[in-house]
């Protein structure tokens, strides 16, 4: 069986010493996360160290939160993906970064092209806020957030359906409204790649995910995996979630 | 084991060296003493040890037939110049006279043998034709790397003569730089692939996908990567029976640390090869009717970002159409960079080496190695066994 993505996206609510902290309880207690293929997500500031001090913990995957559109040159403030030293995962259209920071189809359309033509594996945000949840626009927002997937997407693509109106607000959606939505996103995704590359593209569901509903949130077939905001920046919960999956 | 030159005792010995002078020749001209000067340390040091150094070498495929147009007299006189000093030359490999000079040599001197693929027998490795050779000299030494992936006379046949025998100079240090280096590389370590068909470079991607961090694609051959994905190519070559094998590698990648990273811009020209008309594309939007023959700008940025930060790099094949000076900025970007960033550089491959030399001969030396072999180079990168050295290591 294939393990169960845990993408854990720290956003910024750890700094060096409780990154590290975080990783030697992880290191200590690695058993538990045997059913669970980890993605960790921390701060910029914060990777070389967490890297260094993943040394010995080979199957726990690194990512960025989110990167600059371009790799070098004067962009003031700007974070290339090429800035440290080998990264997994970047971020892509996080409802954070389009709803707080003003990011723009175009923007994000440009920062995947980044991720992907560097050989990073992208997994891309896509979800509805409250508003267009009940205006029925549901489909065609993500339809359009989806639009914007390159060719090239081959192996190299992660797929995050967040709800926006869940995140962060304990309301989790219906294992039916998921599996729709999950749905129209793999049809779609068929209607641009090949049935092979598809099956290579992984489903993550994000939003108030956390011990006490992920078993339920495993019923739907299509999740491959899970991309976790504050639940994965304490470890106690993280794990409990993990443990879960064993 | 495989004995290096150094480790014999060469003092009034009679050595009998295969050596590589496939070289261009034009009006009984050696146009490009490339391969020659490369063997010069190991002819020199058998020299300075006092030794009599019998050379042999192939040319060309004159295909078993005496043909002057194939003759290594030219690469005799240009070794002679090379050395400073006179060379014996016998117009037959085999022939008593020929046997007669080397058996008697003086130390210090040097005779070159001709052609020895005027004998079919040699590329047939022929065991009286392998047995007649070996009277040349009491030890064996293979210096000529460009060829150790055939089976020959010279090279595998003849080594059941010896029971002195080994490797020259050239050699060890491909050996070195081409297999050894590989295993224990300074990360990160990319790899840069080039040329237009895939199939004599699926065995080295295939070798560095787990190994390497990168991979660059460039060429010819990333136009088919590029198609699995959906791009149009317009007048592109493009191998379209090897979509099913690049697609192979790029998810087979997937599941590796390794990056496959292919360009994403092309300069080219439309219509037809020389046809003058310039044109520039990103993947997206390439005309039906254009060429891709370079890469383009955005390109050469991205594939230097992955060169800055690379601790060894292996490169073989160039990135566009390099002999065309227009098609050859990606090429020479590419040799900018790693030029230019403190690494372990490895070059191979005939168009990849002639290409920094037309670029700028001095910068041939900035390489950590530039490999003389062309399938030999490939082979070994490929992690297989050469023949031609295999048994020199066997007892």
């Amino acid at each position: 069986m294939n393990r169960t993505i845990l993408a854990a996206n720290w956003k910024m609510y750890l700094n060096e010493d409780t990154s590290i902290d975080f990783i030697k309880k992880m290191s200590s207690d690695i058993e538990s996360f045997s059913n669970s293929e980890v993605i960790l997500f921390p701060s910029h500031t914060c990777i070389s160290q967490v890297q260094k001090e993943l040394k010995n913990l080979n199957d726990i995957k690194i990512g960025m939160q989110d990167c600059d559109i371009h790799t070098k040159g004067a962009y003031t403030g700007g974070v290339s993906l090429h800035g440290l030293s080998h990264i997994d995962f970047c971020i892509v259209g996080h409802s954070e970064r389009r709803l707080l920071y003003n990011e723009s189809d175009e923007v994000v359309k440009n920062k995947l092209e980044t991720v992907i033509s560097n050989g990073v594996n992208a997994i891309l945000c896509v979800g509805e806020t409250k508003e267009q949840k009940n205006d029925g626009n549901t489909f065609t927002v993500i339809d359009a957030q989806l639009s914007m997937l390159p060719k090239d997407a081959i192996s190299r693509l992660t797929i995050a359906y967040e709800p926006v109106w869940s995140i962060g607000s304990g309301e989790v959606p219906s294992n039916k409204y998921i599996e729709d939505v999950l749905s129209y996103i793999k049809n779609k995704l068929k209607s641009l790649y090949s049935d092979e590359i598809v099956e290579k593209i992984n489903l993550l569901y994000g939003g108030s995910v956390d011990k006490d509903n992920i078993n339920r949130l495993l019923e739907v077939k299509l999740i491959d995996g899970f991309l976790i905001g504050s639940a994965s920046a304490d470890f106690e919960s993280f794990k409990a979630i993990a443990d879960k999956l064993n | 084991m495989l004995r290096k030159l150094k480790s014999f005792d060469l003092q009034s010995q009679r050595i009998l060296i295969r050596v590589d002078f496939n070289v261009p020749i034009e009006n009984d001209t050696v146009v490009d003493d490339y391969r020659i000067r490369k063997t010069i340390p190991t002819i020199k040091y058998c020299i300075d040890q006092g030794t009599k150094v019998v050379l042999m070498s192939h040319l060309g495929r004159p295909k078993g037939k005496i043909d002057s147009k194939f003759s290594l007299m030219p690469a005799g006189e240009k070794l002679a110049e090379l050395l400073e000093m006179p060379v014996k030359f016998s117009h037959d490999c085999i022939s008593d006279d020929a046997i007669n000079v080397s058996q008697n040599l003086q130390s210090g001197e040097v005779h070159l043998l001709e052609n020895l693929r005027f004998y079919n027998e040699e590329i047939d490795n022929d065991n009286q034709f392998s047995m007649n050779l070996s009277k040349h000299g009491e030890i064996f030494i293979n210096d000529a790397f460009g060829t150790a992936h055939r089976e020959h006379a010279s090279n595998v046949g003849i080594v059941k003569h010896f029971t002195n025998k080994g490797i020259g100079l050239l050699v060890e240090k491909e050996l070195e730089f081409l297999s050894e280096s590989l295993q224990d590389p300074s990360l990160p370590l990319l790899l840069i692939i080039g040329g237009a068909k895939i199939d004599t470079k699926i065995d080295v991607i295939n070798r560095f996908l787990g190994l390497a961090d990168n991979i660059l694609i460039g060429g010819a051959m990333a136009n088919t990567f590029l198609a699995v994905n959906g791009y149009h190519m317009g007048k592109s070559l493009v191998e379209s029976d090897k979509i099913g094998i690049a697609k192979k590698i790029l998810l087979n990648a997937s599941k590796t640390k390794t990056k496959i990273i292919l360009p994403t811009d092309f300069n080219g020209e439309l219509n037809n090869l020389g046809s003058e008309e310039f044109e520039y594309a990103d993947k997206d939007n390439i005309k039906e009717n254009m060429i891709c023959e370079d890469i383009g700008k955005l390109s050469i940025d991205l594939f230097k970002n992955f060169i800055s930060q690379s601790k060894t790099i292996f490169w073989n094949g160039t990135v566009g159409v390099a002999e065309n000076k227009k098609f050859a900025v990606g090429t020479e970007s590419i040799i900018d960079e790693i030029v230019n960033n403190e690494c372990i550089s490895v070059i191979g491959g005939g168009d990849t080496i002639a290409a920094v030399r037309n670029y700028d001969n001095e910068l041939i030396s900035a390489f950590s190695h530039a490999s003389t072999g062309g399938g030999a180079c490939l082979e070994l990168l490929s992690g297989k066994k050469l023949p031609a050295i295999e048994i020199l290591d066997k007892k």
